[in-house]
C-alpha cells in the first residue's frame, strides 16, 4: 500500500516538467535537436574560402591561392594587384564584364586605413559596380555565407597585413599541417 | 436692528461674489482669498506622471557638480520632463565626459544604456548623437548629448565603454556619423552594397530600390523603385495646435548654462 502510493508519487515526479530535463534530455533529441552544419564542407554550395594567411588563401576544395585573388561562385583567379593602392577603375573593369552580372562585389583590403577605403570607393564608384569594401577577415566570411546563400557575387580578396591569431588559430593550423605532411606521407 | 443689520450685510457680501465671479465686470480681478491658499494642488489623477521633488533636487544638485568638475566641455545642463538629466557637450568632449560619468565615485555611472543619434536637417551641425547612461549604485539615470554634422568624425566610446561598438556601428549604418577610433566600424543593418544613410529625413520613406525575385534569373534582383500609387503627405501637426494645457509649457528646463548666461534656477 505505502509502496504503491510511494511508486505513484514518483511517477509523478517524473512527469513533472520541472523534473524532466533532469532524467530525459528532451530538448537535445527528437524533434528539437540542434545541429551544427559547417557551410564549407558542403560542396555543392560553391567555392568558400577555409582560411587565410599574409600570404594566400585556401579554400574548401583543397586548393591554396597565393596572393591577391579574384574569387567567384565556382571559379578563382589570381588578381595582379600589389597593394589597395593600385585598386582603380581598370583593375575592377573586368568584373563589370562578367556574364551574368554580378549583384555585389566584395572587396577585402589588407588594411583599415580610412584613406585607403575611401580611394578603393571611389575607384569603385568610376567603375560603376555596387561594392562592399571590408577588411579581409570579414570579406572572407561575408564572401562565404552570402555565396552559400546561391547569390551572385564576386570577392576581390588581398592577404591581410596584420592578423590577430589567438590560440585555437594556431592549434588549427598546426592540425592541419600534421594532417597534410604527417597523414599525408603513409 | 441687529437682525436687519446682518440681513443687509449679508447680502452685500454675496453680492461681492456675484459680482467678482460674474465675468461680466472686466476690471475686477480677484487677487487671493482665504481659500485659495489653504490647499496645495496635489495631483490625484493616475494618468499624469508624479513628481518626485526629491529625486529632482538631487539630480539639479548632480548637474550643478557636474558642470563645475568639467567647466572645459559642459555647455548646458538641464532637465527635462521633470525628473530626466540632460548634460549638453561639444563633440570634443565626448570622452573625457563619459570616462568622468562612469568613473567619479559620487557618478558611478558604469552602465552604457542606449547611443541614439538623431537628424534635424535644418542645423548646421544636423545631427545629435545622445548617450544614455544608468548608475546601478545611485539608481541614476544621465543623458548626454552631443552634435556633429555630416563630415566631422566624433571619438569612438569604445575605449570608455564596450557596449558602444555597435550602438556606433548603428548610428554610421543610419546617420552616416563617421567615429574615430573605432575597432570595427562597418554596417550593421543595411543589406550588403546598400547605399544611402536611411535614418536622415532627406531619405525617402520608400528608400530608392526595391528588390523582386525574377522568375527568368531565378533569384532575387534589385532594381529602381516603382510605387504603384503616388506617395501621399498627411500634414499632422494640425491636431497638437489644439491642446491648450501643453501650450507655453517647455518640457525642458535649464539647470546651468554656460554659454555665456547666469546659471538659472528652474
Amino acid at each position: 500500500m505505502m509502496l504503491r502510493s510511494l511508486r505513484q508519487v514518483g511517477e509523478n515526479i517524473k512527469r513533472n516538467p520541472l523534473f524532466l530535463s533532469v532524467r530525459n534530455k528532451a530538448a537535445y533529441e527528437g524533434d528539437g535537436k540542434t545541429a551544427v552544419r559547417i557551410l564549407n564542407q558542403d560542396q555543392d554550395l560553391g567555392l568558400m574560402i577555409d582560411a587565410y594567411a599574409s600570404y594566400g588563401f585556401r579554400l574548401n576544395n583543397g586548393i591554396t591561392v597565393l596572393g591577391p585573388v579574384a574569387i567567384f561562385p565556382r571559379t578563382i583567379l589570381s588578381w595582379q594587384i600589389r597593394t589597395s593602392s593600385e585598386i582603380n577603375e581598370a583593375s575592377l573593369r573586368f568584373f563589370k564584364l562578367l556574364e551574368p552580372k554580378i549583384d555585389l562585389l566584395i572587396i577585402g583590403l589588407e588594411t583599415k586605413e580610412r584613406k585607403v577605403i575611401n580611394s578603393v570607393f571611389q575607384a569603385s564608384r568610376e567603375a560603376k559596380l555596387n561594392v562592399e569594401i571590408l577588411s579581409t577577415e570579414h570579406a572572407c566570411s561575408t564572401f562565404n555565407f552570402l555565396n552559400a546563400e546561391g547569390r551572385s557575387i564576386a570577392g576581390a580578396l588581398l592577404p591581410p597585413l596584420h592578423i590577430d591569431m589567438n590560440e585555437n588559430d594556431m592549434l588549427q593550423s598546426k592540425m592541419h599541417y600534421q594532417n597534410v605532411f604527417e597523414k599525408g606521407l603513409q | 436692528m441687529s437682525f436687519l443689520l446682518k440681513r443687509t450685510l449679508g447680502a452685500g457680501k454675496n453680492l461681492g461674489r456675484a459680482v467678482l465671479n460674474s465675468n461680466q465686470y472686466t476690471g475686477i480681478q480677484r487677487v487671493a482669498t482665504k481659500t485659495d491658499v489653504a490647499t496645495p494642488q496635489v495631483e490625484t489623477r493616475p494618468t499624469v506622471a508624479k513628481l518626485d521633488p526629491l529625486q529632482k533636487s538631487q539630480l539639479i544638485d548632480f548637474g550643478k557638480y557636474i558642470a563645475e568638475c568639467m567647466p572645459k566641455y559642459v555647455q548646458k545642463v538641464q532637465i527635462t520632463a521633470g525628473n530626466e538629466l540632460e548634460v549638453l557637450i561639444p563633440p570634443e568632449g565626448v570622452i573625457p565626459i563619459l570616462q568622468f560619468l562612469k568613473d567619479h565615485h559620487s557618478a558611478q555611472f558604469a552602465s552604457l544604456v542606449d547611443i541614439g543619434g538623431m537628424d534635424v536637417p535644418n542645423r548646421p551641425y544636423r545631427f545629435e548623437v545622445i548617450y544614455n547612461l544608468l548608475s546601478l549604485r545611485y539608481n541614476a539615470r544621465i543623458r548626454v548629448k552631443t552634435y556633429t554634422d555630416e563630415l566631422t568624425p566624433v571619438d569612438s566610446a569604445c575605449e570608455v565603454f564596450k557596449a558602444a561598438n555597435w550602438y556606433e556601428r548603428e548610428i554610421w549604418d543610419m546617420f552616416g556619423v563617421f567615429f574615430a577610433n573605432h575597432p570595427d566600424l562597418r554596417r550593421i543593418l543595411t543589406d550588403y552594397g546598400f547605399e544611402g544613410h536611411p535614418f536622415r529625413k532627406d531619405f525617402p520613406l520608400s528608400g530608392y530600390v526595391e528588390l523582386r525575385y525574377d522568375d527568368e534569373q531565378k533569384r532575387v534582383v534589385v532594381e529602381p523603385l516603382e510605387l504603384a500609387q503616388e506617395f501621399r503627405r498627411f500634414e499632422l501637426s494640425a491636431p497638437w495646435e489644439q491642446f491648450p494645457n501643453f501650450r507655453g509649457n517647455p518640457v525642458s528646463e535649464e539647470v546651468v548654462n554656460q554659454s555665456g548666461d547666469q546659471p538659472k534656477k528652474e
